[in-house]
């Protein structure tokens, strides 16, 4: 029996060096490029994360970032502005790229956009904490603590290089070879939403589809969000919730979960803008690029419409 | 716990060590704990009915083997069969009959309220239980003495490679390999073939099957929004997402069973380099196809010939006629197998039409690019039905697909990145399988006769996987069904 253990062994190792080669090499080439970036998903994240020093950052997801044109708010407040709204990521990576960037700066004013979906017990918003594993090393204990929510192994996995950086090297082409414009983290749609003969969910002008369902919330989620407020007030930072406007009708303004928020932000003494069912949106086709998200002139006015509210509620959020 | 997991690579490493420093006949004991670890790790209430089944199955099995007459063993082989089956209609069928017969009731005006069962169903349920009813059959049949100890009979049923989705193994095959007299020994042949057929199997599954479903989640989730040429490229990054998903699955299957010395019987070769759709069924879920084959299309067929006798009905040779019947009955089981959903009906029913088509068309499969071509666009149309929600989603895709071609969906921003590795990573499995199909002694990699080469390929897919992998997609999509 030892002869074929003394072979596995051997055969082993070697296989390990040849993986620890191509994962070292091929790892560190993945992390220069990674960091080379200058437009694109990765790059924006980074930004906030090390760069960002405007007056006002905007956190959310994909409605964040294409709802909020940090020129209008300039234009308007007076602020500088960058918008940090990341597609796909919820509350645990706004929280966690909130903390990452306090650590460093500390901004008059921040917007959190909430998407009210996103506080189900689910587990989707686990899946994308991925997004946050090339950055790891350079924060290790605030990531660290953020994926041990999905794993407790996903921090020896990202002992490989290649792991870190998994799935990254065709975005990086991508941006590398087809830069964004730079709009200040907004990402703007310009195409328009047809009208279609009918409304696929309600079925016909007026019946507001049922409000959902009751489902049970993730504790993670909401602990989250309560941290996002907490890591706000400490470095006295002066925090506004949104609702994104909606093309069509939402019962009862997203219902269960939306309640949910909105007692989150009154025992914190936190202003909510809830724009789901404003009429300035409701069924304006020509707003949105689709059925979730405003387009470029959407977002312009909806743009327009916070900052007015802020300037209404917060006179002076500029003023020291 | 999943396959793809680092979880399940920490459990097997254990597990091999612990078989290989106990005793051989104490394995049984070791493979069976672990793989009653493994079944509980998904939902442990079901453990009752996986030991249920194999408590009921030994003794039915030994029992009736000490019947002499056929006649008596019947009786054994019916309770075995209404015991699996039972479990199997209950947990998996019972409410899509249940609302089948509701809608036929109410439509002739008899109103009446569907009672409707709350269940989710087992996992491995329908792959345990044809793998139970075969060694049953074959022990009524006298073509296998019935396992006398009931330790090996219980690893036979719940073997953790298999339990979940396969290969569905036969009782000739396995039970010989699981005995205590089976003194296996610690070899580097059978590590170094286990642990590249896991290797390969993660990379189907990780690197190629779940970057695809990112495109096909995509488009089958908004089916209203998309038009056919977006379904057809939607239908060939699921062609391979299934593929690869559940060759993956086998592969890495195969493979843990590999490290234990335990050879299971392969599940697919190279299915898209099918020259008709019967030569597509000899590469497609092996294990199923030849049990199928053997539990029922041959009896079945052995059955009619007996019903038939004359030489042909309406002009119809009765050999054609038999086997018809008799391949339509099969897929059409064979799809009710599947899901108990219409969509897999129709799936199964569509794959049992051409193959009686080629019956009478009298179709060779004499391999040529053309036959390849053809035969995969066939079995692409009946992927429709597979993916489908329903049957009438599923023609709303054919019929855009033949009149509305409309603009293909590029995914916008960042996510065009998963259909471009999808395409590549397809391209890659398409160059492997045509060099494995067609030169199957040149370009060797993981065989090549330099050792440096072999070690590179191992170390190479490793990396690819670390790279390319996507470590939160889905589940395997056979242990759905």
């Amino acid at each position: 029996m030892n002869k074929p253990i003394g072979r596995v062994v051997a055969k082993s190792i070697k296989v390990i060096i040849c993986l620890f080669l191509l994962d070292t090499v091929f790892g560190e080439i993945q992390r220069h490029v990674f960091f080379l970036q200058k437009s694109g998903k990765f790059y924006r994240i980074n930004y906030t994360m090390d760069k960002s020093t405007e007056d006002l950052l905007i956190f959310g997801s994909s409605h964040a970032a294409a709802h909020y044109v940090p020129d209008v708010f300039e234009q308007e407040l007076g602020l500088s502005c960058h918008n940090a709204g990341v597609a796909g990521q919820q509350i645990i990576f706004n929280a966690t790229l909130q903390r990452i960037a306090l650590e460093r700066t500390a901004p008059r004013m921040m917007i959190l956009d909430i998407d009210t979906y996103g506080f189900y017990l689910d587990g989707y918003q686990y899946d994308r904490l991925s997004d946050l594993h090339p950055f790891f090393y350079k924060y290790p204990d605030i990531i660290g603590k953020v994926l041990d929510l999905k794993s407790r192994l996903t921090k020896y996995a990202l002992k490989s290089k290649l792991y870190q950086y998994n799935s990254t090297i065709v975005h990086v082409l991508r941006y590398g070879l087809s830069p964004q414009k730079d709009r200040k983290g907004y990402q703007a749609t310009f195409a328009q939403l047809q009208r279609p003969a009918q409304t696929m969910k309600d079925g016909g002008e007026g019946q507001p589809p049922p409000v959902q369902q009751t489902r049970p919330f993730d504790k993670n989620l909401t602990a989250a969000l309560e941290q996002f407020v907490i890591n706000a007030k400490q470095r006295n930072v002066l925090l506004v919730f949104t609702f994104s406007p909606t093309l069509e009708y939402e019962g009862s303004s997203a219902g269960h979960a939306g309640d949910l928020i909105r007692s989150i932000a009154a025992s914190y003494g936190i202003k909510l803008f809830d724009y789901i069912n404003d009429p300035h949106f409701l069924g304006r086709y020509e707003l949105f690029a689709d059925s979730g998200h405003l387009n470029d002139p959407g977002a312009r006015l909806f743009s327009k419409m916070v900052a007015d509210k802020i300037r209404a509620e917060f006179p002076e959020p500029n003023r020291d | 716990m999943r396959f793809d997991s680092l979880y399940y690579l920490g459990f097997l490493s254990i597990v091999v060590l612990l078989y290989y420093l106990i005793g051989s006949r104490f394995r049984w004991t070791v493979i069976l704990l672990a793989s009653y670890y493994f079944y509980a790790s998904w939902k442990p209430e079901y453990l009752l009915l996986i030991a249920g089944t194999t408590v009921i199955n030994y003794f039915v099995a030994v029992v009736m083997a000490r019947q002499g007459e056929k006649r008596k063993r019947r009786k054994f082989l019916l309770i075995s069969l209404a015991s699996g089956l039972g479990l199997l209609f209950l947990f998996k069928y019972f409410n899509f009959f249940a609302a089948f017969v509701h809608e036929l009731l109410n439509g002739a005006g008899l109103l009446f309220k569907s009672p409707l069962l709350n269940v989710v169903m087992p996992i491995g349920i329908s792959f345990y239980t044809l793998q139970t009813i075969g060694y049953i059959m074959d022990v009524y049949h006298g073509k296998k003495e019935p396992e006398q100890h009931l330790g090996t009979f219980a690893v036979y049923v719940a073997f953790f490679p298999i339990v979940l989705s396969g290969p569905i193994e036969r009782s000739k095959h396995l039970l010989p390999q699981l005995q205590r007299e089976n003194k296996i020994a610690f070899s580097y042949e059978n590590v170094s073939r286990g642990v590249k057929l896991i290797i390969l199997g993660l990379f189907y599954k990780l690197v190629v099957a779940d970057r695809a479903a990112i495109y096909v989640n995509a488009v089958f989730g908004n089916t209203d929004k998309h038009f056919g040429l977006t379904f057809m490229a939607a239908l060939i990054f699921f062609s391979f997402q299934i593929y690869c998903d559940f060759a993956g699955y086998s592969s890495v299957a195969i493979g843990s069973a590999k490290l234990l010395g335990i050879d299971i019987l392969p599940n697919f070769n190279r299915p898209y380099l099918a020259s008709s759709v019967k030569d597509f069924w000899r590469r497609w879920h092996i294990s199923l196809s030849t049990w199928l084959r053997d539990y029922v299309f041959l009896p079945l067929a052995y059955s009619f010939s007996r019903a038939l006798k004359k030489e042909r009905y309406l002009s119809i040779r009765t050999d054609r006629i038999i086997y018809v019947c008799a391949i339509l009955i099969t897929f059409f089981l064979c799809g009710l197998w599947h899901g108990a959903n219409w969509t897999f009906i129709a799936w199964g029913g569509l794959h049992g039409l051409y193959l009686a088509v080629e019956n009478i068309l009298r179709v060779k499969t004499r391999r040529n690019l053309l036959k390849i071509g053809i035969t995969y666009i066939l079995v692409l149309l009946t992927w429709i039905f597979f993916r489908a929600a329903s049957i009438a989603e599923a023609f709303e895709i054919l019929g855009k697909i033949f009149t509305k071609p409309g603009s293909l969906f590029i995914p916008p921003g960042p996510d065009i990145v998963a259909p471009i590795y999808a395409g590549l990573a397809i391209l890659l499995v398409l160059v492997i399988e045509f060099k494995q199909e067609f030169f199957p002694s040149r370009f060797s990699f993981f065989n090549n006769e330099r050792e440096l080469v072999r070690v590179l390929s191992y170390a190479a897919v490793a990396a690819m996987i670390l790279s390319l992998g996507v470590f939160d997609g889905g589940q395997f999509i056979y242990s759905q069904f």
